[in-house]
């Protein structure tokens, strides 16, 4: 979608919408979903010893 | 209206001539709105502006002063916050269409500490919607509109606090207060050339802004030196109740650091040579010489060996996507200015548990080695971005995010960006400045013994000043 609904006061040129119209949202979809499983498998691919658990821990 | 050197002058001198009621706290708010309703829109730095809330504040300011109870060097300063900070009765937009008429009937702690140190709250700043969290490709992804450059609107401000960058730079408000969970103070402040403190993770509370991730978001000072970040840091800091991550260490603006003779500073330069602009390349060589002049001991230093933006992709994708949960349920998503925001945070929805836990224990493991690292060093430096800010029309896919900024966002540490010079286009550059974890005032020592050997601060978009 554009961003039409910039609302700030005044004109100027470069307020308006500058998006690449030309890729869908599935386009963008796969995308950000490859990316992501990129990165995941390098995630995975991470040795991690012990001593590493979880910062955050339950607390009562 | 009261002069531009003075809407432009240091916090602790215009705070001098507020206390000896040289400077009228009513005068000086006036003054800067007027400057945020006539320059704002050619930056679109401002989501609402806080007219009459703030020229009320200033009136009780003076009344107070007069009366002989000064409250401190932020009493009647004019400021400018993040359009993330929950303000009672005026809207807080996060950026974002979806939220465009969001209003809470609170204020953030960060805005209740300011009000009580007497700073006068004149705007709700730009951002990018929801801080840009699903990787936007365009500076337009926001509610407002892309952020544009007080050195060259031409150019992006750098998001996600886009806005304060922009009004601090133009001199629109005395300061501003900024978010980073992944660079959004230190590179629209290194692109606008201001003084930008990313705090300890846990030194200034959240409680009111807007969550993009738990373990990761920071709010800190966006100024026009080092030493109004540290007067502003110090009204923000200190421990809430409403947050329980804040820490209980006190903060204080002191730093037994009188020179940076001796200081061992570790200088990190990742992507440099690959990515580097020449002139970014030489003003970080400049900046290196001016501290080696001064007696600090540079060495360089190659970080440890560690899936930096991997580990700091996951973490934040799915806490976005928990954050942003009824967002995604409700569909309104779909409102985002930008589909590659959409598209990235629905993407997050999709990473395992597993994989979020690893990338915390990996996450730990790089604290430990990083234990190391400062037992060499006392700081670390590096150039805040490898490039000066880009043209607001391409995408910002290819903007080169430094290792040295990632670290710091992963394990709380604190990080300055100071102006060093200036680039391609005449536009500014930033040199970084990152410490351990509570080196808050260590890191800003150093920065601020920079600055006193430099003028590099003491410049102003020409565009927005008459000199």
């Amino acid at each position: 979608m554009n961003s039409n609904s910039a609302n700030g006061p005044g004109p100027n040129d470069l307020r308006q919408t500058i998006v690449d119209q030309s890729a869908t949202f599935e386009e963008e979809m796969n995308k950000a979903d490859e990316y992501l499983q990129r990165v995941v498998r390098t995630i995975r691919a991470q040795d991690v010893p012990q001593g590493t658990e979880p910062a955050f821990q339950f607390r009562l | 209206m009261l002069e531009e050197t003075i809407l432009f002058s240091p916090l602790v001198n215009i705070a001098k001539r507020i206390r000896s009621r040289e400077i009228s706290p009513v005068e000086l708010t006036s003054s800067y709105l007027d400057r945020l309703e006539r320059f704002s829109p050619m930056l679109n730095a401002v989501v609402t502006i806080v007219h009459e809330r703030a020229m009320e504040d200033a009136r009780q300011a003076e009344r107070e002063i007069q009366a002989g109870n000064y409250r401190g060097p932020l009493h009647g300063i004019p400021y400018g916050a993040k359009d993330l900070l929950a303000t009672q009765g005026i809207r807080t937009t996060w950026g974002a269409p979806p939220f465009r008429d969001q209003v809470f009937d609170f204020d953030a702690t960060v805005i209740s500490r300011l009000q009580s140190a007497g700073a006068v709250l004149i705007g709700k700043l730009s951002m990018l919607e929801l801080a840009g969290v699903g990787h936007y490709r365009y500076a337009s992804a926001s509610l407002t509109g892309p952020g544009l450059n007080p050195w060259n609107p031409t150019t992006y401000t750098g998001g996600s606090s886009s806005g304060p960058a922009s009004a601090t730079a133009a001199g629109l408000v005395g300061f501003s207060i900024g978010s980073e969970t992944w660079g959004s103070i230190l590179t629209p402040a290194s692109f606008c050339g201001l003084s930008g403190l990313r705090p300890t993770y846990g030194r200034v509370s959240r409680y009111g802004a807007m969550t993009l991730s738990w373990t990761m978001d920071k709010l800190g000072p966006m100024c026009r030196s080092v030493e109004d970040c540290l007067v502003v840091l110090s009204a923000i800091a200190g421990y809430d109740p409403k947050d329980p991550s804040t820490l209980a260490e006190e903060f204080t603006c002191g730093s037994e650091v009188e020179h940076v003779r001796g200081i061992r500073i570790g200088v990190v330069q990742d992507g440099f040579d690959e990515h580097g602009e020449p002139e970014v390349k030489r003003g970080f060589h400049e900046a290196m010489h001016v501290l080696t002049q001064a007696g600090a001991d540079l060495h360089p230093v190659s970080l440890p060996t560690f899936p930096y933006h991997e580990v700091a992709e996951v973490i934040v994708a799915s806490e976005a996507a928990c954050a942003f949960e009824r967002l995604i349920e409700t569909g309104r998503i779909g409102e985002l200015v930008d589909t590659a925001q959409q598209a990235g945070i629905l993407a997050g929805t999709k990473i395992k548990a597993v994989d979020y836990l690893k990338a915390m224990r990996l996450r730990t493991l790089l604290k430990a080695e990083f234990a190391s690292v400062w037992k060499d060093y006392d700081v670390l430096i590096g150039p805040t971005s490898l490039t000066v800010s880009p043209p607001i029309q391409g995408s910002v896919h290819d903007l080169y995010l430094t290792y040295l900024i990632t670290a710091g966002n992963l394990l709380g540490m604190p990080g300055i960006t100071v102006p060093c010079g200036f680039g391609r286009g005449k536009l500014p550059i930033g040199l970084s400045v990152v410490g351990p974890p509570l080196e808050d005032a260590k890191i800003a020592r150093i920065a601020q013994l920079y600055q006193e050997a430099t003028t590099w601060h003491r410049l102003y978009p020409p565009l927005f000043t008459n000199n």
